[in-house]
C-alpha cells in the first residue's frame, strides 16, 4: 500500500509528492519525481500538528527544522502516527474540550474568589513601604479630583482651629505629623487622606453643636492618620484593581482612585479611630460625651452605609443642593448620609461611644472660648484657591 | 503598467486549483489563487474560553502562551495553492519580549504617576514615538514566524527608524490638517512593505496615494460635519440648561448625557464613514504590492468594511464582549475573502532565507494593546 504525503525541504518552496514506507525505527520519504529519499528517524521527527479532519498532521525533524511533512489523509496518519510514540510532540498539547473549559472556568473562578479575599489584605501591608512623598502626591490627587472649592484661610479662624488641633494634640500618646485643612464644602464631612492631609468640610462645622463636637470628629480623622488607614484603604482598593487590570490587559488603574470610594474604610478601622479619638479627648481634658452627641444628633443609626459610589459627587453639584427647596428633616438626614457614606456607622457605635466618653474633669480649660470658636466659624471669609493652597504645602511639609 | 484580471466566480471549497483566466485586451492575466480559510468558530471558541481561564488562574501570564495558541490555529487554518501557512513564534518568546520591554512600560508609568503635572505632556512624545515602534515589532516577530511551504516570510529593518519615519509622517498629518493621511498610510505601508519578503523574494511596493485621494477629502469632510454637529448639539443643550434657571439641574444632567451619546454616536458614524477610506486604503496596499512575479489584489469594497466593522461592533457590544471570537472569525473570513493572490504559485520557486536573527518577541505592543493584523481585516 502507498502512502503519500506532500513533503517540502525547506530549502526551496516546490512541494514534492512523497511515499512512505515505515519501518521499525524510521520512515523513508520517496519523491515521485526520482529525487533522492530522505529518511527520518522516528525519535528525530518533531509532530507540529496532529491530524484532524480539517487540516493536514504537520511533521518536522531535528535536523532539517524548515523541513514538512504534509500527512493529508486520514489513511496515512492512521498508519504513520503508532510510529511516533518516540517522536517530540509539539502540538497544541491543552485539550480545548468543553469539558476541560468547564474545569478551568471553575479552578479561575476559584482563584479570582480567593484573589478578590486575600489581595486586598496583603496589599494593604504594603503601605509602609510607600515612600511619604509618593503618599503625599497621590493624596493630592485625591483631594483635587473631589473637592474643587478654595481652602480656608482667614487668620483668625486658623488661629482657632490650631488651637483646637494643639489641645487635641495634647492628648495623644505620641505626637502625630498631619496637614491640617478646612475646604469651603458644604458636605458636613471630615475626610483623611493619603499624606496625612485632614480636611474638615465648612458644613462640618456649620452643623456641630460646640467645638468639642467638632473636635471628637477631628480627633476621629486623626486616629485614621495614626493608624495610616487612607493609604492602606487605598492600597486595598488598588491591590484588587491591578488584579483586575493585570488579568484584563488594562492600565488605567490610579484613574479610579481618585474617588472618595477608595477612601471609604471598614468597621474595623472605624472602630479603632472612634477608640483612638476618645482615649485623645479623655487625656486631652476634653468632654467625649460631645463626640457621641454628634452621632446621636444625628440620629437613627439604623442607617444603612449607603454605596460611597453613589454619592461620590463632585464639590460643585453637591453645592447645587440649596438651589432646591426641602424640609429641615430631609436636609438633615442628607446631611447624615454625606458623613456616613463615607464613615460606616453600626448600629452600636454611638452607644459604644457613650458608654467609653468621659466627661471633662472639674477645671479643666475650655477648648476655645466663645470669641474663637466663632473665629472659627468665619475661617471662610478668607479663602486661598484650591491648587494654590497644595502648591504652597510643597514647599513646607510638616 | 500591467494590471491583474481575476475574472473567475469566487471558489469557495478548497483547496483552490489555480486557474487560467482569459486574456482580454491587452490586459496581462494571470493566475488567480483564492486564499482559503478553513476556521471553525467552535473552535476559535474553545482557544478563547481557554487563554481567558488559564490566563485568569495563572494571573495573566498564560496570556503570552494563549495569544500564540490563537495565532497558531488561525495561521493553521489559512491556505494558498494547496498549503497551509505555519505560525512557528512561541509564548516564551512573547513571554520574553515582555519582560524585556517592562521597564519601558514601568518607566513611563512612574514617570506619568509622579512627574509634577507641567512634565507631563513631555511622556506624551516617547508614548507616540513607542506606538510605531510597537507595531513594526510586532510586525517584524510575527512575519519572521510565519512560513509558507516550509519557507520564512520575514520584515527586516530597524523599529526605532521606523518609529521616527512614521512620527515624522504624523508630524506631517497634522500641520497639512490631515490632507497628507493617505500620502502618509502609504508611505509608511511602503516603508516595511519593500523590508518585507519571503525566502529570498523581496516584497516591493509602488502604491500612490493619489488613487486615496478624492475618498479621503469626501469622508473626512463628512467626518468633520458629524463632529460638528455633535458639538453643536451638546452646545445647544447647554446653553438651553443655562437659560432653564430653576429647574436648569435636570436639564443639565440630561443635557450632559445627551452630549457624551451625540459623541459617541458622531465616533461610530465617523468610523463607518471612514470605511470607504480604509477599503480603498487596502486595495491601494495590494495593488502595489509584488513579490517576485507574484502580484495582489483585494476586492473588498466600502461597503464590505462597513459591513464588517458594523457587524463586530454590534456583536461586541450586545454581547459584552463574548462574540469576540465571532468577530475574529468574520476578520478572518473577510481576509479569504477579499485577497486574492496572482501568479503561478508553483513556478515561484522560493529558496530559503538566512534565519533573521535577534528578532525577539513584542513586549512593547502589550503596553498599547496594539493587535497588529496581519492581513485585511
Amino acid at each position: 500500500m502507498a502512502l503519500q504525503a506532500r513533503y517540502f525541504d525547506g530549502m526551496r518552496s516546490r512541494p514534492y509528492t512523497v511515499a512512505l514506507a515505515v519501518s521499525e525505527t524510521s520512515m523513508r520519504l520517496t519523491p515521485d519525481d526520482g529525487s533522492a529519499a530522505v529518511i527520518w528517524k522516528f525519535e528525530d521527527i518533531v509532530i507540529l500538528d496532529k491530524y484532524d479532519s480539517d487540516h493536514p498532521a504537520r511533521l518536522s525533524v531535528r535536523h532539517t527544522p524548515d523541513a514538512r511533512l504534509m500527512i493529508e489523509s486520514a489513511a496515512a496518519w492512521k498508519a504513520v502516527a503508532p510510529y511516533l510514540q518516540t517522536a517530540h510532540d509539539h502540538s497544541p498539547r491543552l485539550s480545548g474540550a468543553w469539558g476541560t473549559l468547564v474545569l478551568y472556568a471553575v479552578l479561575a473562578v476559584m482563584v479570582v474568589g480567593l484573589a478578590v479575599y486575600y489581595v486586598p489584605r496583603y496589599a494593604a501591608n504594603l503601605a509602609s513601604l510607600v515612600p511619604d512623598s509618593a503618599a503625599r502626591s497621590l493624596g493630592e490627587r485625591v483631594i483635587a479630583a473631589n473637592f474643587d472649592n478654595p481652602v480656608c484661610v482667614d487668620e483668625k479662624g486658623s488661629a482657632a482651629f490650631a488651637k483646637m488641633l494643639s489641645r487635641i494634640g495634647t492628648g495623644l500618646e505620641k505626637p502625630l505629623r498631619y496637614t491640617p485643612m478646612v475646604v469651603k464644602d458644604e458636605m458636613t464631612n471630615a475626610v483623611a487622606a493619603p499624606g496625612d492631609y485632614v480636611v474638615v468640610l465648612k458644613g462640618l462645622i456649620d452643623d456641630v453643636k460646640s467645638p468639642e463636637e467638632m473636635a471628637g470628629v477631628v480627633a476621629h480623622e486623626l486616629g485614621h492618620v495614626h493608624y495610616n488607614h487612607p493609604l492602606r484603604g487605598m492600597m486595598r482598593y488598588l491591590g484588587f484593581s491591578f488584579l483586575v487590570s493585570m488579568m484584563v490587559g488594562d492600565s488605567t488603574v490610579l484613574d479610579a482612585a481618585g474617588t472618595l470610594s477608595a477612601l471609604s474604610f471598614g468597621r474595623e478601622d472605624e472602630a479603632a479611630a472612634d477608640d483612638f479619638a476618645i482615649a485623645a479627648l479623655t487625656r486631652a481634658g476634653l468632654d467625649g460625651r460631645r463626640f457621641a452627641e454628634f452621632f446621636e444628633r444625628h440620629g437613627g443609626f439604623s442607617i444603612e452605609v449607603k454605596t460611597p459610589d453613589a454619592k461620590n459627587k463632585n464639590a460643585p453639584e453637591a453645592g447645587g443642593h440649596k438651589d432646591k427647596p426641602k424640609n429641615k428633616d430631609s436636609a438633615r438626614a442628607e446631611k447624615v448620609m454625606e458623613y456616613f457614606s463615607s464613615h460606616p456607622a453600626s448600629s452600636d457605635r454611638a452607644a459604644k461611644i457613650r458608654a467609653a466618653a468621659k466627661p471633662a474633669p472639674a477645671g479643666a480649660a475650655p477648648l476655645l472660648t466663645p470669641q474663637e470658636w466663632q473665629d472659627l466659624q468665619k475661617i471662610c471669609s478668607k479663602t486661598q484657591p484650591m491648587d494654590a493652597w497644595l502648591a504652597a504645602q510643597e514647599g513646607q511639609k510638616p | 503598467m500591467t494590471d491583474l484580471t481575476l475574472e473567475q466566480p469566487p471558489q469557495p471549497e478548497q483547496p483552490p486549483q489555480p486557474e487560467t483566466a482569459p486574456a482580454t485586451g491587452g490586459r496581462v492575466t494571470v493566475k488567480a489563487n483564492r486564499l482559503g480559510y478553513s476556521g471553525q468558530v467552535g473552535a476559535v471558541y474553545r482557544v478563547w474560553f481557554l487563554n481567558i481561564f488559564l490566563s485568569m488562574i495563572t494571573l495573566g501570564i498564560y496570556s503570552f502562551w494563549g495569544k500564540t495558541r490563537m495565532r497558531r490555529y488561525l495561521t493553521g487554518c489559512f491556505r494558498l495553492g494547496g498549503d497551509t501557512f505555519e505560525y512557528t513564534g512561541t509564548g516564551k518568546e512573547l513571554f520574553t519580549g515582555f519582560a524585556k520591554a517592562s521597564p519601558v512600560i514601568i518607566l513611563l508609568y512612574v514617570a506619568a504617576r509622579f512627574l509634577p503635572p507641567l512634565f507631563v505632556p513631555v511622556i506624551y512624545l516617547p508614548i507616540i514615538y513607542l506606538i510605531p515602534v510597537a507595531i513594526f515589532m510586532s510586525m517584524r516577530y510575527r512575519l519572521n514566524r510565519v512560513t509558507w511551504r516550509g519557507i520564512r516570510a520575514r520584515l527586516t529593518g530597524s523599529p526605532f527608524r521606523f518609529g521616527g519615519f512614521a512620527l515624522w509622517r504624523m508630524f506631517l498629518n497634522v500641520i497639512s490638517f490631515g490632507i497628507l493621511i493617505p500620502a502618509s498610510d502609504i508611505a509608511t505601508y511602503g516603508y516595511m512593505a519593500n523590508r518585507a519578503g519571503i525566502g529570498n523574494l523581496r516584497a516591493s511596493f509602488d502604491g500612490k496615494s493619489s488613487a486615496l485621494v478624492a475618498t479621503h477629502v469626501i469622508t473626512l469632510i463628512i467626518s468633520v460635519a458629524i463632529f460638528a454637529a455633535a458639538a453643536g448639539i451638546s452646545f445647544a443643550l447647554t446653553i438651553a440648561a443655562a437659560g432653564a434657571g430653576a429647574g436648569g439641574e435636570a436639564i443639565a444632567a440630561a443635557a450632559s448625557g445627551t452630549a457624551v451619546i451625540a459623541f459617541l454616536v458622531a465616533g461610530v458614524l465617523v468610523m463607518l464613514v471612514r470605511s470607504f477610506y480604509q477599503a480603498a486604503l487596502m486595495r491601494e496596499k495590494m495593488r502595489g504590492l509584488t513579490l517576485g512575479s507574484i502580484r495582489f489584489k483585494c476586492t473588498a469594497t466600502g461597503m464590505d468594511v462597513l459591513k464588517l466593522r458594523l457587524g463586530n461592533l454590534l456583536l461586541l457590544v450586545f454581547t459584552l464582549g463574548l462574540a469576540m471570537p465571532v468577530v475574529i472569525q468574520r476578520r478572518m473570513k473577510f481576509t479569504a475573502a477579499h485577497l486574492i493572490v496572482g501568479g503561478d504559485l508553483d513556478s515561484a520557486d522560493l529558496m530559503q532565507a538566512a534565519r533573521e536573527k535577534g528578532a525577539v518577541g513584542e513586549g512593547l505592543d502589550d503596553l498599547f494593546g496594539i493587535d497588529t493584523d496581519i492581513g485585511l481585516g
